[in-house]
């Protein structure tokens, strides 16, 4: 899981695009974007996860919860597409109301870690000196941390839930955001175009949100994205681990976990909930990269 | 136009995984649990076999651990390390393994007094620790109050609570044992500190085992690895997590063992045991979650699994202090109807356990069939309901089940809240990390909530005076009952053995009817012998004396 | 560069300092006792009180942060409240196996990762070149632990060919699974980045001398190419030894192999502090060590760099 999050960003290189105006720069991304069939791939499949998750009472055939005692461990069939567990809940009506709990993971973690990294990265690279320092070296300890073993920590502390797992995805995700956006205002603090709005007597607040923060908009929203693929996956993991979501809600990760007992009895318990992991997690990477490559074609 | 291509591929590996998984979903379909297990499948236990041959001598016997905590008697506090030293200890008293009842071992003869109170053991002569030197009375009085003191802070030191003494040694305003008294080499007298007659029954605990001073004194807290008995087999070497190597005592008090060593492998996991198993390189190992019924139904293996109640009891509390639960017998009483055991012990527990008739566990001497009458039965439990005052459930607030996270505790109460909805009772379940929620279960934050109850040894007292006296520390359910507590000192004081046994069972349905507890199930051992493993008997403890076992190879 | 190498050493303090603050609040935080996990029967007060005292966790938080210090700096790790053994004993016990396996990983990583990231690059948009992009994007995706899981299911189970889990007498075959089940997603990264790595060279202009010099197609990408794009890939193949033993917790739980990841997951779970923030404290130590001798063989490997410029780089 660390891996992921560090590689993703040595893979996306911590480079802001601002090469060109900012329009033309959106605009180009935009076009190169809707010319990349993966990155379309990915975008539908995410998409389709939205729908699936808002629309899951219409999709689903049986109701998540229910138990049927005579129906344990029945393999996939017209009744039960994807089969049923060994309380007899059927799967697919399962995996379909376990997008929400995916989605809700991915988007809400990553967002607190992103308010988080934003505000610390904006503290640093802006003013600097002291403060700089400081937040650095936090984030320093962050990334030597190892990032699972946090997880489950914080997670032990905090007790097993959804909130809490927003909490936990988004206090250690942070470092990432704020050494990105650090690094994108140091390169254009000093532009001309800075110093202008700041010679027109604009705050510094203002000139954070009006002008840095478009401009360095590109590699954040290229990380982020990625980044909720890995929400996802850590997510899971949790679940897995018996410290996600509480059951009978329906986490992708904690059928992964019941479904182990049963491997061989029962391999179908395993099959979907992951297949629709990977689904989930290909869908934003895929757009991540087509982002990426959107924002800056050198990579390619 | 790579990305055409990309997409191509995209779709012909995914798939290819959809074919590979879906092959094998399909192919192993005869495994659904739904066979009936029979319970009594003891067959390796008594060998007829074993008459005919004469026990042949020799040979190491390959058996699987986890780690142990610990091998040092005050902190030998789990089965891994009880099942090693086991063998290399005898206690003053030892269990029959087939009745479980204490036969004296390292004591010749003993007195009681007549109020109950002092108890004088008569040691044999001649008995030496692996060490050489001469087991004395002074022996067990150094190793008593060791564990009982303050500085050991043993994890075990409740045991030696009964005697005379205990309570200054743990608050460490004594550094003796008032109640422990050498009188000479061979007589050592014990005091309590109020009538205890299952006294004797838990003499066989691995705390009560001797330990010389000099040992600990020189190794200090490496002793747990350096550890000197008087059992059958002695200690080699514990190399952590890899084994622990005994060999057998030519200079035992009793016919030394057959078997010239004992192998104990350390393994993390019981997948990797069991593939050893079968492989041959174990002779002991524990069949897997997922594999008991395929491991039944093998031609080779089948009769060599040991699939039998252990004593232990999965229960839910239900705080009779807490509402809901408060005077509402009738309420607790559908509750215990409610939940399918039969079910879960069937389908969720592959049929190891069994579904729980009462509080004490079978195998304990004066354990009664039966006790509690009460089996799965939705419309009993619907019209308990109603005279609860919540017909169809309406007007009950949603109950809050705690369990603790891991082991399947989840699966479990996914079925038990699986079962009230059918009766209209909301249940919301909370995964509680294990001391979080004995922690707030003992603190009243939760009231109905999963727990397990393991004897230590063979009383039925263990299971009664502990969980229901309402002085006791493990009160979980806040259960009080005058007559229940007069009735339970009754049978300590009783030192008539049939007599205490009644009184026991009398307490035990008195109980019952109070329903402070959801009985689940008593829990099972899945183990698995070789065919050639002789004189083999695991008690309902999970416990073993390998001084009989031959290897007849 | 030794005065560099000092100043690197001591900024690992503060890091050290900062993770053991912040492991020990976190456990400070746990609303229940370690002595009355342990307890579990015959809990009096007095013997939690004892138990309590025996652990030294009936202090102040403050007085047990300070005194664990003071042990840490005289090389003590303390004693494990379960095992009642020492921290450094019981962690010896399981790194061995944790690096072993970090390194069958980083092996694999090595093999399989860059020399499908080189074939990629080198017969770039063939059929090759898109195999190995669409799988590594895949492997991306997939949850290590039910890579781990399909993994037992088919080779382990069906085809029995290697042991479900484990590592048995520790030979070759127990190693197959769990090591490329953790080195999944690393291998992608690797290949991933390798291949653009080389495609950045190869487009550079010595290279294209080189070729235009005659040399062979051999001699340019082993000789000039790889050398300098192998910098990146060094990089991260070195930082996955560390990640891979911290972040080996699941393959290691589906495994159910005795690594140090595993054991700080169940000592954090069964509230064994000593062992939560010793073995921790280790992983991170390792984490940083690298970090620093990767950047010598950064600068070693590209003399451009200097040893100053270190800011943008984590």
């Amino acid at each position: 899981m660390y891996e992921r999050v560090y590689k993703l960003q040595n893979a996306i290189s911590g480079e802001p695009g601002n090469k060109y105006s900012r329009s033309s720069l959106y605009k180009d991304a935009w076009r190169r974007l809707t010319r990349n069939r993966l990155a379309i791939i990915g975008l539908s499949i995410i998409a389709a996860l939205i729908f699936i998750s808002l629309f899951s009472p219409f999709l689903a055939t049986h109701d998540p919860t229910l138990r049927v005692k005579e129906d344990s461990l029945k393999p996939p069939g017209s009744q039960y597409w994807f089969g049923t567990d060994i309380l007899g809940r059927d799967i697919y009506s399962r995996v379909i109301y376990g997008s929400r709990i995916s989605m809700l993971v991915g988007i809400v973690a990553v967002g607190i870690s992103l308010l988080i990294g934003l505000g610390m990265g904006a503290v640093a690279g802006y003013f600097g000196g002291f403060s700089d320092a400081l937040i650095m070296r936090i984030a320093d300890i962050f990334f030597a941390f190892p990032y699972i073993l946090g997880a489950i920590a914080i997670m032990a502390v905090l007790g097993p839930g959804i909130v809490n797992i927003f909490v936990a995805i988004g206090i250690l995700g942070w470092a990432h955001f704020a050494r990105l956006f650090r690094s994108s205002i140091l390169s254009i603090k000093n532009k001309e175009y800075i110093e202008a709005a700041r010679a027109l007597g604009a705050s510094n607040f203002r000139i954070i949100i009006k002008h840095i923060f478009p401009n360095s908009f590109a590699p954040i929203i290229v990380f982020g994205t990625m980044n909720v693929g890995t929400a996802i996956i850590v997510e899971a993991a949790l679940s897995f681990l018996g410290l996600g979501v509480q059951p009978p809600a329906p986490a992708w990760g904690q059928m992964l976990s019941e479904s182990m007992r049963y491997i061989n009895t029962a391999p179908w318990m395993m099959f979907f909930p992951g297949m629709a992991i990977v689904f989930t997690v290909l869908g934003f990477v895929l757009f991540g990269d087509g982002l990426r490559d959107a924002f800056d074609p050198r990579m390619k | 136009m790579t990305s055409f291509r990309n997409i191509k591929i995209f779709a012909v590996l995914f798939a290819a995984m959809i074919m590979v998984t879906a092959s094998f979903s399909g192919c192993r379909r005869e495994a659904v649990t739904e066979q009936e297990i029979p319970l009594e499948t003891e067959a390796s236990e008594e060998e007829p076999v074993a008459e005919e041959t004469a026990p042949r001598a020799g040979g190491t016997m390959n058996l699987y651990i986890h780690e142990p905590v610990s091998l040092d008697p005050p902190n030998c506090y789990e089965s891994e390390g009880i099942q090693v030293i086991r063998q290399v200890w005898d206690g003053l008293f030892e269990y029959d393994p087939d009745t479980l009842e204490a036969k004296p071992a390292l004591v010749e003869d003993y007195d009681i007094s007549d109020d109950g109170l002092v108890y004088t053991f008569y040691l044999r002569k001649g008995i030496n620790f692996h060490s050489g030197r001469e087991l004395v009375a002074e022996d067990f009085v150094y190793s008593w109050s060791r564990v009982a003191a303050q500085e050991t802070a043993s994890y075990l030191a409740y045991h030696m609570a009964p005697i005379l003494g205990f309570d200054a040694l743990q608050n460490g305003i004594s550094d003796t044992f008032e109640g422990v008294i050498a009188l000479d080499d061979y007589t050592l007298q014990v005091t309590l500190n109020y009538p205890f007659a299952d006294f004797i029954n838990t003499l066989g605990h691995v705390v009560f085992y001797p330990v010389a001073r000099e040992d600990v004194e020189e190794h200090g807290d490496l002793y747990t690895q350096n550890i000197n008995g008087v059992g059958p087999f002695k200690l080699v070497e514990w190399e952590h997590n890899q084994h622990i190597i005994l060999e057998k005592n030519e200079d035992y008090w009793r016919e030394p063992a057959y078997l010239d060593g004992v192998k104990y492998h350390i393994m993390a996991d019981e997948n990797t045991a069991f593939l050893e198993f079968q492989a041959g390189n174990l002779d002991f190992a524990q069949i897997p979650v997922g594999q008991v019924n395929a491991t039944l139904a093998d031609p080779e293996y089948g009769e060599h699994a040991i699939i039998k109640p252990t004593m232990m009891l999965y229960f839910y509390v239900m705080n009779v202090e807490q509402e809901p639960f408060r005077d509402n017998l009738k309420l607790r009483e559908a509750i215990s109807y409610m939940i399918d055991k039969e079910n879960i012990a069937e389908v969720v527990g592959e049929g190891v356990p069994t579904p729980a008739t009462g509080i004490i566990p079978p195998g304990i001497p004066g354990f009664q069939e039966n006790a509690s009458g009460i089996t799965y039965n939705p419309q009993r439990a619907a019209q308990l309901l109603e005279e609860a005052g919540y017909p169809g459930g309406e007007g009950l607030p949603t109950l809050m089940l705690g369990y603790n996270i891991g082991a399947s505790h989840e699966i479990i109460a996914e079925a038990v809240q699986a079962d009230a909805a059918e009766l209209g009772i909301n249940i919301e379940i909370e995964g509680y990390e294990w001391g979080t929620m004995l922690e707030k279960g003992q603190g009243g934050e939760i009231n109905f909530y999963r727990l397990g109850w393991q004897a230590a040894y063979p009383t039925m007292d263990y299971f009664l005076y502990p969980l229901f006296h309402s002085e006791s520390a493990d009160n979980f359910a806040g259960y009080s009952n005058p007559e229940v507590d007069q009735l339970l000192e009754e049978a300590r004081a009783t030192l008539d053995e049939a007599e205490r046994t009644a009184k026991y069972r009398e307490v035990e349905k008195m109980i019952l009817n109070d329903h402070a507890f959801a009985l689940i199930y008593f829990y099972g051992s899945r183990r698995i012998i070789q065919p050639y493993v002789r004189d083999f008997v695991l008690d309902n403890m999970e416990s073993y004396d390998l001084r009989h076992v031959w290897l007849d190879k | 560069m030794l005065y560099y190498i000092l100043r690197r050493i001591l900024q690992m303090v503060p890091v050290i300092i900062g993770v053991t603050l912040i492991l020990f609040m976190l456990i400070y935080m746990i609303p229940e006792d370690p002595a009355s996990l342990i307890l579990q029967k015959g809990a009096t007060e007095q013997a939690l009180a004892n138990l309590r005292a025996k652990m030294g966790i009936d202090r102040p938080l403050h007085i047990q942060y300070l005194r664990y210090m003071g042990n840490l700096v005289r090389g003590d790790l303390g004693t494990s409240y379960r095992y009642r053994r020492p921290v450094s004993s019981i962690l010896a016990d399981y790194y061995p196996n944790s690096i072993r396996l970090a390194l069958a990983a980083i092996i694999i990583e090595i093999f399989v990762g860059i020399i499908t990231g080189i074939i990629a690059a080198v017969k770039r948009y063939s059929f090759w070149d898109t195999l190995v992009t669409v799988s590594t994007t895949l492997a991306v995706c997939v949850p290590v632990f039910w890579l781990g899981m399909i993994f037992q299911n088919i080779f382990g189970l069906r085809l029995g060919w290697l042991p479900i889990s484990g590592m048995g007498d520790g030979s070759l075959r127990y190693y197959i699974m769990p090591a490329f089940t953790l080195a999944s997603v690393s291998l992608a990264y690797v290949a991933r980045i390798t291949r653009s790595s080389m495609l950045e060279t190869m487009s550079n202009d010595y290279i294209t001398t080189a070729f235009a010099k005659g040399l062979s197609p051999g001699m340019v990408i082993g000789k000039h190419a790889l050398k300098n794009a192998m910098i990146p890939v060094v990089t991260l193949v070195g930082l996955n030894l560390g990640t891979l033993m911290g972040g080996a917790v699941l393959t290691e739980t589906v495994f159910n192999w005795p690594g140090v990841g595993r054991a700080i997951y169940h000592a954090i779970l069964e509230r064994d502090t000593p062992v939560v923030i010793g073995g921790t404290l280790v992983l991170v130590m390792i984490f940083l060590i690298l970090n620093l001798i990767i950047d010598i063989v950064y600068a070693y490997l590209d003399p451009r760099i200097r040893f100053d410029r270190r800011e943008s780089r984590v």
